[in-house]
């Protein structure tokens, strides 16, 4: 095995013929790998990688395996990593990675034969994982306030609470519930002071106070409300009494916080 | 907690092995070994339980993605973001591996380098900027492999290579050691023997699986063989004994159990008090410049 002089661009070539024919076994190169040997690097980072990507999005994989089989799993990991060209040196963001590659793939066209959720439902797995390992500066504290006095506190939001809106129930999916129908889907997910995740499906307009709080951080309750009331053309009235409940809730699960 | 110098008998912090190490005490490991890059920028219940563990035991971090061999420009964001960690926790040593695991992007895993002066130079340059960065130095551990890339030189004659070259200290993996000599055809012995004492700053020892006769696997997920166990007395006898983790990632046995890999780490520690005194003083003179 002396195919390589001994020139610093020849080191490199061997170095990069390596990477490129363990990554995609298919890839031609002019140097003579023992075939036996080479198979054992191209299966190990092979399922490395798959490996993660099933860890992080179960429910994608076992869609795609029961409704397309186990190849199309394993030629969508491969195309990963092919294709996609990963940034980050964090495992946990090799999640991000995939849901980059997954995206610009669908946004491609390249992916004609995954269900039309499968980004979305994907980016939902994402948030679970993402909701349990973001790292917050602040601590959580719960103050018990009269409604009154929560209408006049100042509201923020947590770091650890999101909304997503969605195109389909994507928390409804798995292999036996595959085949849905396009319906606009708002998830809150949050982590609470005890560090437990946990999410709710939610209506329009609490995912439109939701975003009105994230929009207007440190406002009076009463001002968010009155200014979503405002964006909805609901009533005020109806719009504060139903407000204030669903922010004394979000307070008790720590997704907002009231300081008077 | 203060780590400036860990001793005795380590184990790997693994997510996965959380609950079950939350009960260790020092009393049964000297240290924990860390991968920084499954830590870093974590919060919530791990990020806790992480913080817990630093507080409660010397650690060494012992990074996957560095990549100090790629053909792709270093990483020096992640290199501070990493010395800001190791300030964090208090911790004193960083190792990587002798290797690369990128090229024109991430792949997660070891891929080895081709032995030869070019590769010397220009992986022993990017050594001095992450110690440059770091203010300290890197242990390299050399790493185990599969296939023998084009080159001139042994991987014995790298190591060294590179060792005298960047300055760095190195991180002995004895079962990588084995699974090499088996791979590619030399005395394991011979290799520990011809490495410079005072460069040694700890030891990794595991588990492999063996895919044929002349190819094993390093793949952490099995007890340690006796003829690694050996070569880890080899290696104190040459050396000094020096500490030394327990490397698993795959099939967890029960706590118990590898607690008994830990214990038996110890025992050859503690037999070989004598050699550590006196040692193979003449190598030790000859080396002992190089890496203090």
């Amino acid at each position: 095995m002396s195919d390589a002089g001994n020139t610093q661009g020849d080191a490199l070539a061997v170095q990069h013929a390596f990477a490129d024919t363990v990554r995609d076994p298919s890839a031609r190169h002019s140097f003579n790998f023992e075939a036996r040997r080479l198979a054992v690097y191209q299966e190990l980072f092979f399922n490395n990688v798959e490996g993660f990507a099933a860890s992080a999005f179960p429910v994608l994989k076992e869609i795609i395996v029961a409704t397309l089989g186990e190849d199309n799993w394993l030629r969508l990991v491969r195309r990963f990593m092919v294709e996609h060209r990963c940034e980050t040196p964090y495992f946990l963001q090799i999640s991000e990675e995939f849901l980059r590659f997954l995206q610009h793939s669908m946004d491609a066209g390249n992916s004609e034969s995954l269900p039309e959720y499968a980004w979305q439902l994907a980016h939902w797995e994402w948030m679970e994982l993402h909701a349990d390992v973001t790292p917050t500066e602040s601590s959580m504290l719960i103050s018990t306030l009269s409604d009154e006095q929560l209408l006049h506190a100042n509201i923020s939001l947590s770091e650890t609470a999101w909304v997503c809106a969605y195109d389909y129930a994507v928390h409804t999916l798995d292999a036996e519930h595959h085949e849905v129908q396009a319906v606009p889907t708002y998830l809150m997910v949050y982590r609470n002071g005890q560090d437990d995740v946990g999410f709710n499906e939610i209506n329009a307009l609490s995912a439109a106070l939701f975003e009105t709080l994230r929009q207007q951080p440190d406002q009076t309750a009463e001002a968010v409300l009155l200014s979503l009331a405002d964006a909805s053309g609901l009533p005020a009235q109806t719009v504060l009494s139903g407000g204030v409940q669903i922010l004394q809730q979000w307070q008790r699960m720590c997704i907002v916080f009231a300081h008077s | 907690m203060s780590n400036s110098h860990i001793s005795g008998a380590g184990l790997g912090l693994r997510r996965g092995m959380l609950d079950p190490m939350s009960a260790l005490t020092t009393n049964d490991v000297d240290f924990l070994e860390v991968a920084p890059e499954n830590w870093i920028g974590v919060g919530g219940r791990f990020g806790k339980a992480f913080a817990e563990f630093a507080e409660r035991f010397p650690m060494v971090f012992h990074g996957l993605s560095l990549s100090i061999g790629s053909p792709d420009p270093l990483d020096e964001t992640f290199v501070k973001q990493v010395k800001a960690f190791m300030r964090q926790h208090n911790v004193s040593l960083y190792s990587e591996h002798l290797s690369y695991c990128s090229s024109e992007g991430h792949m997660y895993d070891l891929m080895p380098l081709p032995f030869t002066e070019e590769t010397v130079k220009r992986v022993s340059t990017r050594i001095r900027t992450v110690q440059d960065i770091l203010e300290q130095p890197i242990a390299m551990e050399n790493v185990s492999s599969y296939v023998t890339l084009p080159g001139q030189m042994s991987e014995l004659e790298f190591m060294n290579a590179i060792l005298a070259e960047s300055g760095c200290t190195m991180l002995l993996d004895v079962n990588n050691v084995y699974v090499n000599s088996v791979n590619h055809g030399f005395d394991p012995r011979h290799f520990i023997a011809n490495l410079p004492s005072a460069c040694i700053q700890y030891c990794h020892i595991a588990g492999h699986y063996d895919e044929a006769d002349d190819l094993l696997v390093d793949t952490h997920g099995a007890a340690i063989k006796d003829d690694v166990w050996a070569l880890l007395a080899h290696a104190y006898q040459h050396h000094g004994v020096k500490p030394t983790l327990l490397e698993r990632d795959f099939n967890f046995p029960p706590m118990a159990e590898l607690l008994k890999e830990v214990n038996q780490i110890k025992a050859i520690q503690q037999s070989m008090v004598s050699y550590s005194t006196s040692g193979d003083g003449s190598h030790l003179q000859h080396e002992v410049n190089r890496c203090v």
